[in-house]
């Protein structure tokens, strides 16, 4: 199923989908990208995505950079399918192996954005229900923030300090291990 | 571009994918973010999210390391961990509780790391005993079995007392309770008197199983198997003993004829353990250089299964070896008491291979509870 330009040039041709920006960007996706998303997948089910599917809760800019991981992990997907329905051995798992590292690889490049891209792609994974994006993404911030003390993130996130000294005083003595 | 400001939906998303450690600091960050990580909302969901396996160890006394016990991740990595104040020590974990002994004044009482609970018992001997003229200080320390009985779901207790003198054993039952302290109710004595040791008794799913030495006692004054039940067993839920379980009868002999012959035996004691390993009863025992372990099938046929027959070094004494797990891919992890880490046995190439090492460590068990704390009280 992966291998779209054999054979069915037509049912591939069928199953493209427009998907429109904010700014009113069009972008030629396959059914198979576009169906990570299950805010997607629910549309084209419903049959409502004759003309083009509009996001206007996604920038352009954004949107390119979904397309981007949906078309890298799509084909992981329909990869994965293909393995288990064939046997098995060892070439096969090597093959998995080695498509998982590359896989890793472009997760990782994929994450090199500015703090403001990255929650920018957090509010779209979370607004197309793509669950990989969004935990990928996640991840990414909370590793940012798992070694950082609580005036830290104040300062990284803006955030008021709305507790008394004294019940800040409290919590640290509550959870003084935490702080060790 | 402006800042982006996330939805607490999202915010919520990212604090889930934090370990426990972060997150009880981040408590500190605002209000906000103090109710929504102390909630029992945020708790449940993340205990879902990170689903463990989850130890937790105790440690013995030391005046430079004064934590009492800890719960950590299969790496070694520290979760959490509860420092220990003046006096106090470690009795024993299961089902999500641990029991904590004050040294000073004797009394027991038990937490639940995840919920902040804390159930005190009476000092006292059960209002039958003490009508019969007993009194609580005639008795030895006592061993104090416990686990969530299975139909109301409340925790209870199976206290078993020797006395300091006479071959006269009591036992009493209670259910914690956390507004008062739980009262002790006597219980019958089991259908055979038994004898028991540190290792040899366990708590699974609110029923108390305990070796019964007797069986060894037996065996080295007749020089033959003369009792076949060798574990007695105790429902917490309907606080009945239960029909005894046979052991398997070879493990008798060679158990015995080892220890007649006192190969392993410099403390004099049988190395056999009982232990849960993912629910299921399991006897380990000890035969230099093997350990078999042992798992029941059938406990009205006393059926036992030997699953693992583990090739321990002899170069390296690990001293006894305590399973806690199968993982799903079938190796082991053990806790072994002499080298005082945590290892991964992999059945397939008969390998250990060292995780981290808990120096002063003094038990370890399997944790079943939520790693935040309702209310970020530990105590």
């Amino acid at each position: 199923m992966a291998s779209a330009g054999s054979g069915d040039e037509k049912a591939a041709a069928a199953a493209m989908i427009t998907l429109i920006s904010s700014d009113n960007e069009k972008f030629e996706v396959t059914e198979a990208t576009a169906t990570l998303s299950q805010t997607i997948r629910h549309m084209i089910e419903d049959g409502c995505t004759d003309g083009g599917v509009p996001l206007p809760n996604v920038t352009s800019k954004i949107l390119a950079r979904v397309i981007e991981y949906c078309k890298k992990h799509a084909t992981a997907a329909a990869g994965e399918e293909g393995s288990s329905s064939s046997f098995s051995d060892a070439a096969f798992l090597e093959v998995d192996r080695a498509f998982l590292e590359e896989l890793e690889e472009f997760d990782d490049a994929f994450l090199e954005v500015d703090r403001a891209t990255l929650f920018d792609l957090i509010l779209a994974a979370n607004y197309l229900d793509i669950k990989g994006l969004l935990n990928l993404t996640c991840q990414k911030v909370a590793d940012s923030v798992k070694g950082k003390t609580p005036e830290q993130i104040r300062e990284m996130y803006n955030i008021v300090n709305d507790l008394t000294p004294e019940e800040e005083a409290e919590i640290r003595r509550e959870t003084q291990w935490a702080f060790e | 571009m402006g800042e982006r400001v996330l939805p607490l939906d999202l915010v919520y998303e990212i604090l889930l994918h934090l370990p426990a450690k972060p997150l009880c600091r981040l408590r500190a960050v605002c209000w906000p973010w103090r109710s929504l990580l102390s909630g029992p909302l945020f708790i449940a969901d993340h205990a879902a999210r990170h689903p463990g396996p989850h130890l937790i160890a105790s440690y013995i006394r030391n005046t430079e390391h004064d934590i009492l016990f800890s719960i950590i991740d299969l790496s070694g990595q520290i979760i959490r961990q509860i420092r220990r104040k003046e006096g106090e020590t470690v009795t024993g974990m299961a089902a999500g509780l641990v029991c904590i002994k004050t040294v000073h004044n004797g009394s027991y009482r038990f937490l639940n790391p995840s919920t902040g609970a804390v159930y005190h018992l009476l000092d006292r001997l059960a209002q039958e005993h003490i009508g019969r003229g007993l009194k609580l200080r005639d008795y030895c320390q006592p061993v104090l079995l416990f686990g969530l009985a299975a139909g109301k779901g409340e925790y209870k207790v199976l206290r078993m007392l020797e006395h300091r003198r006479y071959i006269e054993s009591l036992f009493e039952v209670c259910t914690l309770n956390r507004n008062r302290r739980a009262q002790w109710r006597a219980m019958p004595h089991p259908p055979e008197p038994f004898a028991w040791d540190d290792c040899t008794r366990v708590v699974i799913d609110g029923v108390v199983y305990s070796l019964n030495l007797n069986v060894y006692y037996s065996f080295a004054w007749n020089g033959q198997v003369t009792m076949k039940d060798w574990i007695i067993s105790f429902d917490l839920d309907s606080e009945e003993w239960r029909p005894n379980i046979r052991g398997p009868s070879s493990l008798i002999f060679d158990a015995a004829v080892d220890m007649l012959d006192g190969h392993d035996a410099p403390t004099g004691m049988i190395d056999i353990a009982l232990t849960n390993l993912n629910g299921s009863l399991v006897i380990v025992h000890h035969l230099s250089p093997c350990a078999d372990m042992w798992f029941l099938m059938d406990s009205e046929e006393g059926l036992w299964v030997k699953q693992y027959s583990l090739q321990v070094e002899p170069y390296k004494n690990h001293g006894l070896l305590h399973p806690l797990l199968v993982l799903d891919d079938g190796r082991i992890v053990i806790y072994t008491t002499n080298m005082r880490s945590l290892q991964i046995y992999d059945p397939r190439s008969n390998t250990f291979t060292d995780v981290v090492s808990l120096s002063r460590c003094s038990a370890v068990g399997m944790y079943t509870g939520k790693l935040l704390t309702l209310d970020g009280h530990n105590q």
